[in-house]
């Protein structure tokens, strides 16, 4: 067993509130609802959240429909895509990601 | 062997090219057996998964309801409730949960404040502190657990050997 890390398998379905520290979480199942974490999230490409995200670091490899707050970085893979606005200070986008919504980076 | 064409084989009308999918011959269905030679990677792939329980770790709390139907382990906190659908939740000794749960095998040597629903068994470890009402078919309590609430065995669910013991008692 990882004992220092979480994961959100392939069959889990979360509704509400996820709230997580120090300990990296990848998400390949469904969460709907709040994601509030200080540090790295990762949503595999499986992974489906339709929520508010709040993160040190996100890496979107799967869908988000929902804002997106990475405190540190965003990162979205070619097999992401995100529906709605990403706040952050280091963005980058791999080439096949579909992005919709707004892309506000905020100064260091 | 001599390939006939699918026109000839199916002279009702299908005109479907697929040379692949006659049923005339049986000796060509060995002959058409696919190389397969990406099963062994899908194999090592799904025993990974299988073997990947999902976890909610230490720091982690979620408020709301949890559904999973994988093997899942829980050592951080939850409010709300849990439906599982697979073999084994195992609530480790940081695990705090404030649920009803139900599943098929549970084990909790954490805390836990609810109706408990374990359709094969329940188990509590000697760190387990359960307060709520148990109902199982098989049941294990640890000397040093702390549990207060009642326990419902429907052993009748349990073929055969269970119900004859309870006509001689």
């Amino acid at each position: 067993m990882p004992s220092g890390k979480s994961l959100i398998g392939p069959t889990v379905i979360i509704r509400g509130e996820l709230t997580l520290k120090e300990q990296p979480l990848t998400i390949m199942g469904r969460v709907e609802g709040i994601i509030n974490h200080d540090q790295t999230l990762t949503i595999h490409r499986d992974g489906q959240v339709d929520a508010e995200i709040r993160a040190e670091d996100v890496l979107v490899d799967g869908t988000v429909h929902g804002n997106i707050h990475g405190s540190k970085r965003v990162k979205i893979t070619e097999t992401g895509r995100v529906d709605g606005n990403v706040y952050t200070q280091l963005f980058s986008v791999d080439e096949g990601a579909v992005i919709k919504g707004n892309v506000i980076m905020e100064g260091r | 062997m001599k390939r006939v064409l699918p026109q000839h084989d199916t002279g009702d009308g299908d005109s479907k090219p697929e040379p692949l999918r006659t049923e005339t011959s049986p000796n060509r269905w060995v002959l058409q057996a696919p190389p397969e030679v990406t099963l062994p990677a899908h194999a090592t792939v799904a025993g990974d998964h299988e073997s990947q329980a999902s976890v909610v770790g230490e720091s982690m709390v979620i408020i709301g309801e949890l559904e999973a139907a994988e093997d899942l382990i829980i050592a951080g906190r939850l409010e709300g409730s849990i439906m599982h659908n697979a073999n084994r939740l195992v609530i480790r000794e940081t695990g705090v949960v404030k649920a009803n749960i139900a599943t098929n095998n549970l084990i909790i040597e954490g805390r836990v404040d609810g109706d408990v629903h374990g359709r094969e068994s329940v188990s509590l470890s000697k760190t387990a502190v359960v307060t709520g009402n148990i109902e199982t078919i098989r049941l294990t309590i640890a000397d040093g657990a702390q549990f207060n609430g009642k326990v419902t065995m429907d052993t009748r669910e349990q073929p055969g050997t269970h119900t004859s013991r309870e006509e001689t008692l």
